[in-house]
Parts: C-alpha cells; sequence; structure tokens
C-alpha cells in the first residue's frame, strides 16, 4: 500500500492535494504541519513519497527537515512552494531523491510527479538506469 | 588754483581756526606749515581712490611729488634766467612750467598713464630746450641722465611700452642734436660769469636729481619690502588661523620620519588628547582602530603617487580608546622643497550610523515586500485549493470546467506575485520569464487534450510593472485558454504563437493560432463568453486597443502604452 505524507502548514492546500491524491486512487494520505512531526511520521511509517512545502511550521523549514529524514530514510520527496527562489531550489536540489513543484499545483502535474516516483523511479532503479 | 584747491582739502574746523588765529595775528609759522603741509598733501594725494591698486597708488604719489619739485625747480630756473635776462627762456620756462598742474590735473581724472607721459615730456623739453640754444655751455647733459632714471620709477615695470618710448625718445633727441652740432641757433649772446652761474645751476641741480631719485627709488622699495613683509606676516596669520580654526582635524605629517609634525586645535578635540604634544611625534596609522592591509596600502601609495592625493572612510580611535568613524584626505603638500603631507579628519561617525540605520530599514522593507507578494501568492494559493476542493463534489462537466477556468485565472495571477516575489526589482517583473511559467501551467492543465499543441513565444526584454502585467497576464491567460479549448477542435496539431514586443513605451502583444478561426458573428466588444468579456474589460483598463483578425487561425493584437 502506497503511503504518501503531505507536509503542510496551511490546511486548506494541504486538505486540497489530499483529495487530488486520493482521486488518484492513493488512500494512505497523512498531513503533519511541522518538520518535527514528519520526522516522527517518516520514522514510524516508513512513507513512500513525502510532499513538502519549504515553509513549515517549527523550528525547521522543509529542507532542513529532510536533510535530518535523509540521515536514516532515502524516501523520495517533492518538495513544494509558494515560490520558485532560485537559492531555495538550489538547496532543495541538494536534496538526494527530489523533485520541485510551484504551488498552486496542477492535478496533472502532481500525477506526472507522483508516477515518476512510484512507477517509474522503483523500475529505473531495479533496472540501474539514471533519471 | 592750487592754493584754493588745497584749502578745499582742509577741515572746515581747521579753515574756521586758521582764519581765527590769522586774525588774531597768532601763531602765523605754524599756519604756514600747516598750509603747506595741506598743500604737500593735496598735491601727493591727486588722483589717488580705492579704484586703483596699492602699487599703483605709490607710484601716482611719487609722480605728483616729482611734479611738484620739478615744479619748484622749473620756478627756480625761470627766476635765474630773468635774473641773468637770458632771452628765450624765461618766457619758455614760464610757459612750460604751467603744464605741471595738467599733470595733477590728468591724475585727477583717472588718466595716470597720459599724467606719466605728460610729466616726462615736461622735463625732457626743458632739458633740450637749453641743450639746443646753448649746447654744451651749460653742461645741461649732466640732467638727462638723472632725469632718464625717472620712467623706472613712475611707470609699473610691466608697462614697458611706456619706459621704452620715454627713455628712447629723449635718447634719440639727444643723439640728433649732439651729432648736428645745432648750438645756440639763435645766436644769444651770454657772459662767461653767466655761463658759469648757470652751469653751476645745471651741476647742483643734476646732483639735487640724483639724489633725489636715489631718495625716491629707496623710499619705493622701502615701502615695497615693508608691504611685502606686512603681507607675509599677514598670510601667515591668516593661514594660521585657518589652520586652527578648521572644523576638520588636520594633521601635518612630516614624510622623511613618518611623524606627525603639527596638529590644529579640533585634530586635538577630535582624539581627546590634551594638548597637541599628545598627538605630535605619533604616527597617524596609531590612531587607526584596525590596520591596513597590504593591498589597501599599495592603492593609497599609488594613489599618492599618481594624484598626490587619497581619500577614504577609516574607522579610528581617540586617544582614550573611543572608537569613530572618520571620513581620511590625505593630501601631499611641499613647504620649502620639503616634501609633507597634509592629513584632514572629519568625523562622519552620525552620517555612518544613518547609513547603516537606512540599510538595514530598507533591508526590513524588502524583507516585509517579499513577505506580503508570498502571502498573497500564498492566499491565492489557498483561494485555488478551495475552488479545487468544492469542485471535488460537482458531478457536471460544465460546472466543473468554470471551477477550473476561475483557477486558471487565479494561477495567472498568482504567478505574477511569485514573479515578483526574490524579484531584483519590486516594482516590474521579466514578462519574457512570467509568460514562460504561463503558457507551462496552462499546458498542464489540458494535457489530457487529444491535439498535440505547440506553444512558441517571441519575447524581447520586456518589462511591466505591476499595474500592466496583472491585466496582461489575465488577458494572455484567457487567449491562450481559448485557443486551447476551442481553436483546434478536431485537429491533431496545432500551433499558439505568442510574440509580445515594446517599441519605446508603446508595447504589442500577439496572440496567435493557427486552428479554425473564430466565428464571424463573435467580436470582443459585445461577446458573451466571460472570458472575451473579461479581455475586453482588461483592455480598456489598461486604454489599449485590441484587433481581432481571422486568416489562417484567429489573431488578437492588444497594444498600450506603458
Amino acid at each position: 500500500m502506497t503511503k504518501i505524507l503531505i507536509v503542510e502548514d496551511e490546511a486548506i492546500i494541504a486538505l486540497s492535494t489530499k483529495k487530488s491524491i486520493e482521486k488518484m486512487g492513493h488512500t494512505q494520505v497523512t498531513i503533519v504541519d511541522s518538520g518535527e512531526k514528519a520526522i516522527q511520521y517518516v520514522k514510524e511509517n516508513q512513507p513512500t513519497i513525502i510532499l513538502m512545502d519549504l515553509k513549515i511550521n517549527g523550528d525547521m523549514d522543509g529542507i532542513e527537515t529532510m536533510e535530518e529524514i535523509r540521515k536514516f530514510s532515502d524516501v523520495p520527496v517533492i518538495y513544494t512552494t509558494g515560490n520558485s527562489d532560485p537559492r531555495a531550489r538550489e538547496r532543495a536540489n541538494a536534496t538526494t531523491k527530489s523533485s520541485f513543484l510551484t504551488k498552486p499545483i496542477e492535478n496533472s502535474i502532481l500525477h506526472t510527479a507522483l508516477q515518476k516516483y512510484l512507477f517509474v523511479f522503483p523500475i529505473s532503479f531495479y533496472l540501474n538506469i539514471n533519471l | 588754483m592750487l592754493y584754493l584747491l588745497s584749502l578745499k582739502m582742509l577741515k572746515i574746523n581747521d579753515l574756521v581756526l586758521t582764519l581765527e588765529k590769522i586774525y588774531r595775528g597768532e601763531g602765523v609759522n605754524n599756519i604756514t606749515m600747516n598750509v603747506l603741509k595741506s598743500f604737500w598733501y593735496f598735491v601727493t594725494n591727486c588722483g589717488v581712490n580705492s579704484f586703483v591698486s596699492e602699487s599703483e597708488i605709490k607710484r601716482i604719489k611719487i609722480t605728483n611729488q616729482l611734479c611738484l619739485l620739478a615744479f619748484a625747480c622749473y620756478l627756480l630756473f625761470d627766476l635765474t634766467f630773468l635774473f641773468l635776462q637770458i632771452p628765450i627762456f624765461q618766457f619758455d620756462y614760464f610757459i612750460t612750467g604751467l603744464f605741471f598742474p595738467g599733470v595733477l590735473y590728468l591724475n585727477q581724472s583717472g588718466k595716470n598713464n597720459a599724467a606719466k607721459l605728460l610729466f616726462c615730456a615736461i622735463l625732457y623739453f626743458g632739458i633740450f630746450n637749453m641743450l639746443f640754444f646753448y649746447g654744451k655751455t651749460f653742461e645741461t647733459n649732466l640732467l638727462l641722465f638723472p632725469v632718464l632714471q625717472v620712467p623706472f620709477f613712475i611707470f609699473d615695470i610691466k608697462q614697458r611700452k611706456f619706459i621704452l618710448i620715454t627713455l628712447v625718445i629723449p635718447f634719440l633727441i639727444f643723439v640728433g642734436i649732439n651729432l648736428s652740432g645745432i648750438s645756440n641757433p639763435a645766436k644769444f649772446k651770454i657772459s662767461e660769469t653767466d655761463i658759469t652761474i648757470m652751469r653751476n645751476m645745471v651741476q647742483m641741480s643734476a646732483v639735487i636729481i640724483f639724489f633725489l631719485v636715489i631718495y625716491f627709488y629707496s623710499r619705493l622699495n622701502q615701502k615695497s619690502e615693508q608691504s611685502l613683509t606686512s603681507m607675509n606676516s599677514l598670510l601667515e596669520e591668516q593661514v594660521q588661523t585657518i589652520f586652527e580654526n578648521s572644523s576638520d582635524a588636520l594633521l601635518v605629517i612630516d614624510t622623511d620620519h613618518n611623524l606627525i609634525s603639527n596638529v590644529n586645535r579640533f585634530a586635538v578635540e577630535l582624539f581627546e588628547g590634551n594638548d597637541k604634544e599628545d598627538l605630535i611625534g605619533k604616527q597617524v596609522p596609531d590612531l587607526h582602530k584596525d590596520k591596513f592591509n597590504t593591498e589597501q596600502l599599495i592603492v593609497i601609495r599609488k594613489n599618492l603617487k599618481l594624484r598626490k592625493y587619497w581619500n577614504g572612510e577609516i574607522e579610528f580611535e581617540t586617544l582614550k580608546g573611543r572608537s569613530f568613524w572618520g571620513d581620511l584626505s590625505v593630501k601631499r603638500i611641499e613647504t620649502s622643497h620639503k616634501p609633507y603631507q597634509l592629513v584632514r579628519v572629519a568625523d562622519v561617525t552620525q552620517r555612518k550610523q544613518h547609513e547603516t540605520q537606512m540599510q538595514s530599514s530598507l533591508k526590513e522593507k524588502e524583507i516585509l515586500i517579499d513577505e506580503i507578494h508570498h502571502r498573497v501568492k500564498n492566499n491565492l494559493a489557498i483561494i485555488s485549493s478551495l475552488l479545487h476542493l468544492q469542485s471535488n463534489q460537482i458531478e457536471d462537466k460544465k460546472l466543473l470546467e468554470i471551477f477550473d477556468e476561475s483557477r486558471r485565472r487565479i494561477q495567472s495571477m498568482a504567478l505574477i506575485h511569485e514573479k515578483l516575489y526574490h524579484n531584483e526589482s519590486l516594482e516590474k517583473i521579466d514578462f519574457s520569464d512570467y509568460v514562460i511559467a504561463l503558457v507551462d501551467s496552462i499546458k498542464g492543465s489540458y494535457n489530457a487534450s487529444d491535439t498535440s499543441i505547440t506553444v512558441t513565444t517571441n519575447i524581447k526584454d520586456v518589462h511591466l510593472e505591476l499595474k500592466h502585467a496583472i491585466p496582461c497576464a489575465l488577458i494572455l491567460n484567457e487567449l491562450i485558454s481559448n485557443s486551447y479549448k476551442h481553436a483546434f477542435a478536431g485537429q491533431a496539431h496545432g500551433t499558439i504563437a505568442i510574440d509580445i514586443n515594446k517599441s519605446g513605451s508603446q508595447l504589442s502583444m500577439i496572440v496567435k493560432d493557427n486552428g479554425i478561426g473564430m466565428s464571424e458573428q463573435t467580436s470582443i466588444t459585445n461577446s458573451t463568453s466571460l472570458g472575451l468579456t473579461l479581455v475586453s474589460s482588461l483592455v480598456s483598463q489598461i486604454r489599449g486597443n485590441m484587433v481581432h483578425q481571422n486568416s489562417n487561425g484567429s489573431s488578437f493584437q492588444l497594444t498600450f502604452n506603458t
């Protein structure tokens, strides 16, 4: 069962994203609003993919949270942000297995991004192809 | 006439007192002396006014004084001629002597050069007159040599033309008379006794004139020396006063030893010393808070060598350890062939603090504006999400499409704020960047369509203000979406071309597709579709003009002044 974690401090945006993902057929979608909660969730539930907002509640931002998560997990991450600050992109790109989407996210774009990690990435990993 | 004029120079009170004394018959000698003094004073000061320079005043005074002395001399000669009954000169010298007041008159009228030339002419005339009629008999040529010195001190040394004229002309006349051998053409007879008297007179006059010339020379030089000394001391005093009272700290550096050799009062105050001795003998870098690094020293030395000047802002430390920012200027100077550096330090701590405050306030504002754009963008994302959540409840395809269109319109506005966020200029956005992002976003929402649509963009360096960017973004969104939705029905491929150009203040935006084209009945102004109604309203909002053409598809051209 695919487990998807949404880390987003804006409840409505999180809910909208959750509904879109659920429409794609994934039912185990969890929303948390801070880095600390995200780390705890990843430790306990090992999600298949994370949708991580850059600006979240708590002391850590999205990238710092992922840096912590990377210490114990290589779960793929799709960063979502309300802005396209090049410095933030640069920092986010340094995280392995990551993509970057700008909010509000179109359903089709989200769908394509998820497909990449849920289906294409595991196959390429299996076939040892660099994407 | 001169006597009367001289009286004018006396004060009225003096005149009344003098008349009273004459009436009472008291102190006649004193009165005579006073009259003579005031007469001398009057003659000396003829033509002296505040419009002429100090040195010229000196020369005018000497001319006037010489004029009076020469007049007296002429009078003496005339009386002698009268006494000896020497013909010609009795009348001749009397008439010539009358020209002396003319010299004073010309000086008084401001025609100083004419006065000087007339004076020389009278002198030479007297000499050549005697030389012409009696030749070497009277040894008149003896007078010529001291008199030839006169032009040197009555004319300014720069007036070479006048000096040359007054020297060359008499010299030529003298040579001419000597060579021609003319002597006593009227054949006047004169006794040996008279000749001896005249010779003695001329010799005596020559000696007197010679001493007079020496006297005036020395007086002129003495005066010049005195005025030069007084000017020098005045200048020194002024320079010292300026140095001491400068509102900037001034330090003089002896470049041989690289030590401070003099400072002004303000420097002592600024560096919190007790007296000048606290600073004299120190090195300026000792007063710097941080020492210059090698690169800075190279730049400073290079500037001092090439431009003889260097300026910069440096943090100093006073003798009591207080830090302050100073505007430091170093200028290379040379006094008595010895090189020095003049250092000026102005306290700019307050200005520096203001600058830092302004910079931090500017930074705060930038962060705030950034944050506002981020919030606007986030709020638009929330609105879009709300519409998305609401559309999840809707089954009706027509209604769903309306919700999607609304979300796209919000998205096109949100993109503008995204581009402004972290943009270098918060006033204008790079519209070419924006169009690429908008096209990507629209493409994403229509990618389920059967038609393969290519979008080409041709936008050259177009930057728009927010008031134009948002309406343009919405217009572009409507036109591109319109093409996506309606232009390529039943076609396998389609192309949308976006061309944006700015020429001066005029912006032209063309959106063209190679689809089926719009029906002839549909016009932008009276369309029933919300999309085209929005386009029409936004065009009038930016005072633009929209032209629609149906040729190999549909083409919309918007023009407006930015």
